[in-house]
């Protein structure tokens, strides 16, 4: 089999390469394979999937249509196991050869699994992929699982608590930190969720840790180091996930936690590039390289590496982490640093309107660093907006913290930059 | 112009629209022909990517528990609607105009950082 364009993996950073190559190549032949047996799906969507909000079609990137209407064609349930960076060839688990001119490395990452005694029993789980959102409800809606232990309150461990909670099961996060979703929020966005929690009925234990999974082939209970034993139907395990990089470290690629890849997405092998949640893409305000595991820096580096792929050189001008996060009807957003180990260095702007909605804004050198919005998110990517295009703050840093603070309150040079871009008729281009 | 200032359309309907990047399942999305980006309700499941993703707060969530509405809603210049988009018709001094525009892409300025990238197609490998 051949085809110009290949990606390993069929996620948001071969959809972006997609997008990339088909607005200027129509033609050119381009094959995804992925080794999970769905079609790209919006993986953030598996919580909505588990729930039971949006089925196949619903999940699946627009519409399982998506494929067809980008002249893609798929690979499902094809593993790549070995990859010939000088013959451009690319092997599957089932022993095909696939030919490419130039490869992207979509290949994502893994759930960490921790060395907790237990794990192998029936009812632990991940809360990763599709297939562990179908094993959720089969779980709850066949075999009838009423209680759920959620070990790590981080991002994952809070959409999987979100989906068990909306399906009527009775759950308990355990945090090893101090609070729940200590990276991405900041102590007051943490403690607002904490609330939110409760009120659901989520027991949380904050400063423990699972020390044993215990059951009969089935998972009965676990154990925690303070002691305290939680009886259980089933265990989700999200601590962590991590870069995938065994296929491209097996065929030499340079990778440190992460596979490295230049500002055009290039890896050091020829031909070959990558993007999403295994490559390292830039960070422009750390000024390093480092894995950002969201949606839409995926998307946005396999623009670049598609860019890239037709020999369009236009420099990756980086991200930076930022998320999403919410339980129910309390919204969270943040972007930046919303944690920093050295606040004396930041200017720090906070405020509550109301008991649940709160904002605070990082300020570093005149700049924006980072912010939290909690409850009242609209209009937050103003400021995220900010960070990006380096905008000094000092003008209008009175405003910051309005209620109503909108782009109107951005000096007028700024309005400028982004109105002058004009609307652009696809067919005109 | 001191006083007052009022903002309409604020959709700039960008051309890399980060909302439609952010967007997991595509139900914000640009219509190739027409080159509008709207939001499409049945598809969109309320994870305000997309709120977080446009630099003008140009995007709202609209919702109604009792009826499970939870959707990203945002300006999309009155599609379907026979008169145009209201706020021009509104307008009494025609400050607000809704025309169509050969804008040279040319002139495009570079925006660093959200990747308003100007990036010519080959009009050969389009036609078929």
């Amino acid at each position: 089999m051949k085809s110009k364009f290949v990606s390993i993996g069929y996620s948001a950073g071969a959809i972006g390469m997609v997008e990339a190559i088909r607005k200027v190549d129509k033609k050119s032949k381009i094959l995804a394979l992925t080794k999970e047996n769905f079609t790209a799906y919006g993986r953030p969507a598996i919580v909505d999937y588990a729930m039971g909000k949006i089925d196949d079609d619903g999940i699946a990137y627009k519409g399982k249509d998506y494929s067809r209407m980008r002249g893609v064609d798929t690979l499902l349930g094809k593993e790549a196991v070995k990859i010939n960076p000088v013959e451009h060839t690319v092997k599957t688990s089932d022993g095909m050869t696939i030919e490419y001119e130039k490869l992207l490395l979509n290949i994502g990452g893994r759930p960490i699994s921790p060395p907790i005694p237990g794990k192998e029993l029936k009812g632990v789980m991940y809360f990763f992929n599709i297939e562990d959102a179908r094993q959720m409800r089969r779980m709850v809606l066949e075999n009838g699982a009423k209680r759920a232990v959620v070990i790590g309150g981080g991002l994952i461990g809070l959409k999987a608590t979100e989906a068990l909670s909306h399906l009527g099961v009775s759950v308990s996060i355990v945090e090893l930190a101090p609070a729940i979703l200590s990276r991405g929020l900041d102590p007051v966005g943490s403690g607002l969720m904490t609330k939110k929690l409760c009120e659901f009925g989520v027991n949380i234990y904050t400063g423990d840790e699972v020390v044993e999974i215990l059951g009969d082939k089935k998972v009965k209970s676990v154990r925690l180091k303070s002691g305290i034993v939680i009886e259980t139907d089933m265990v989700f395990i999200s601590i962590g996930v991590y870069p995938d990089t065994k296929l491209a470290e097996e065929c030499g690629l340079k990778v440190s936690k992460g596979i490295e890849v230049d500002r055009n997405m290039k890896t050091s092998a020829k031909d070959i590039y990558a993007a999403g949640d295994a490559a390292k893409g830039y960070n422009f305000v750390t000024k390093e390289n480092m894995v950002i595991a969201i949606w839409p820096v995926a998307r946005k580096m396999g623009y670049f590496a598609g860019l890239s792929m037709m020999g369009i050189e236009c420099e990756y001008d980086g991200s930076i982490p930022m998320n999403s996060l919410y339980f129910d009807d309390l919204y969270t957003i943040s972007f930046g640093e919303t944690n920093p180990r050295d606040p004396s260095s930041y200017e720090i702007l906070e405020r509550f309107y109301d008991s649940r909605t709160y904002r605070k804004i990082f300020i570093k050198d005149g700049l924006i660093a980072g912010a939290v919005f909690v409850g009242d998110i609209s209009r937050s990517g103003i400021v995220k907006g900010m960070i990006y295009e380096k905008i000094p703050v000092a003008s209008f840093m009175d405003k910051l913290l309005q209620k109503d603070f909108s782009f109107i309150n951005a000096p007028k040079k700024y309005r400028d930059l982004i109105y002058t871009n004009p609307f652009i008729d696809l067919e005109a281009v | 112009m001191e006083g007052p200032l009022s903002f309409s359309a604020n959709c700039r309907i960008c051309e890399h629209a980060e909302c439609v990047e952010a967007c997991p399942v595509a139900a914000m999305w640009r219509d190739d022909t027409t080159g509008l980006v709207r939001v499409e309700d049945k598809r969109c499941i309320g994870c305000w990517m997309c709120i977080m993703a446009c630099p003008q707060g140009s995007i709202t969530n609209r919702q109604d528990r009792d009826e499970g509405l939870r959707v990203a809603d945002k300006c999309d210049l009155c599609a379907g609607r026979d008169s145009g988009p209201a706020c021009v018709e509104a307008c009494p001094n025609n400050a607000l105009l809704y025309e169509d525009r050969d804008e040279s892409a040319k002139d495009l300025r570079t925006m660093k950082g959200s990747m308003h990238v100007f990036i010519e197609s080959d009009d050969s490998a389009n036609q078929d």
